[in-house]
């Protein structure tokens, strides 16, 4: 079965590193070794948004209540021309819409800051945009022709729906604090001696801030054979030094152990 | 007359809240009916305490991690496969001692004050 030793250095700001460090005692056979590295910083925090789930059996059910359903009616179809439509529309219709998503919608996570933002938003948008997308793009005018009114009440729903989910990204989210994780870099070279006669490594680079994502993948394999109470020379050059900033080099032995 | 024996792969999740910057220490036992362990990775309710964060574990009282393991390296995410990342062990179950020492070290990153972690030890028992 495989073990793990972990051989870990602080090592702060320009500073090189040379030392010698005991291996474990039933460590017999070396079979493979890798390196991270992690340079931590003082960052301030980044103010960030992190959107939220789109509420889209809330906005359904909204646009069943009565006070939407019932505006459709034979009121829009009935207009001569796409003027009065619009006319109508903007002073009949877009004024519930407004009230029914600004009052109806509310997520547990906002503040009262937040829910009053979030207020001012979709006033904003549906003020600004619904009509235009309605009659301009979807060409609403004419459709109230061709379809019967049922269909034409559950075209103009469904179109609502579809404007909401294209501005999801702009009225659901929530602000949040977030730390900006530090950049990789070339940090430096290392090279590892066992017994100080058997290069492991020599002069290889290491990467600060990786993502390491699995220890198996991460393994550079090896085939070493021991003596009991052998010993690990470590000689890190720091070829990045940035000052402030420590940096954790952490050495992983992969061995068969006795 | 050989009776066949049948191992069936079974799962242990131990869970644990680790406050920010805390070392937590876990203690608890696996499960009776559980007879080996032979895996093991964790997963962060929020990953973005992951880096500098290390742990150390027990299991019947041998080191399976040893001290200043990196969390990263156990650590499963949305798109790896558990086979990928479970760290892989051989030790005695049936109720046996498991002890968990996690290191926290996100006291400057912008995560909330507390966060969940569980370990998940991939176990087998052998049915008759």
């Amino acid at each position: 079965m495989k073990k793990y030793a972990v051989i870990s250095h602080e090592i702060s700001s320009n500073k090189h590193l040379n030392v010698q460090e005991l291996l474990p005692a039933s460590c017999r056979l070396i079979t493979g070794v890798f390196v991270t590295a992690q340079a931590k910083e003082i960052a301030p925090q980044k103010q960030t948004t992190v959107p939220l789930s789109f509420p889209q059996r809330l906005i359904e059910n909204l646009l069943e209540l009565e006070a939407i359903r019932g505006l459709f009616y034979s009121y829009l179809k009935t207009r001569s021309i796409s003027e009065e439509a619009i006319s109508f529309f903007n002073r009949e219709m877009l004024p519930v819409f407004i009230k029914v998503f600004r009052e109806r919608i509310v997520f547990d996570c906002w503040s009262e800051e937040e829910l009053l933002s979030y207020k001012n938003r979709i006033t904003d948008l549906l003020d600004q945009k619904l009509v235009t997308y309605l009659f301009d793009e979807l060409n609403l005018f004419e459709k109230s022709k061709e379809l019967t009114t049922a269909d034409f009440t559950e075209f103009i729903l469904q179109a609502v729906l579809e404007f909401l989910y294209r501005h999801r990204y702009h009225l659901f989210f929530k602000e949040v604090q977030e730390y900006q994780q530090p950049k990789l870099y070339e940090c430096g070279n290392i090279s590892l001696l066992v017994n100080g006669n058997s290069f492991l490594l020599r002069d290889y680079t290491v990467t600060a801030n990786r993502k390491i994502k699995t220890l198996q993948k991460e393994v550079v394999p090896f085939y070493e054979p021991l003596e009991v109470n052998s010993s690990l020379q470590l000689i890190f050059k720091n070829t990045q030094p940035i000052k402030g900033r420590t940096m954790f080099l952490k050495t992983y032995i992969e061995y068969e152990h006795e | 007359m050989e009776t066949s024996k049948e191992e069936i792969k079974k799962l242990q999740v131990v869970k644990f809240t680790v406050k920010k910057g805390e070392t937590f220490e876990f203690n608890g036992n696996t499960k009776t009916e559980h007879d080996r362990i032979k895996g093991l990775f964790l997963r962060l309710s929020n990953p973005a305490a992951l880096p500098g964060a290390t742990l150390r574990v027990w299991i019947d009282d041998t080191e399976i991690i040893p001290d200043d393991t990196e969390v990263a390296l156990l650590h499963h995410s949305d798109d790896m496969s558990i086979s990928d990342v479970a760290f892989a062990t051989d030790e005695k179950a049936k109720n046996s001692p498991i002890r968990i020492i996690y290191k926290d070290n996100s006291e400057n990153l912008a995560v909330e004050d507390e966060f969940d972690v569980r370990v998940y030890l991939l176990a087998e028992q052998t049915v008759k």
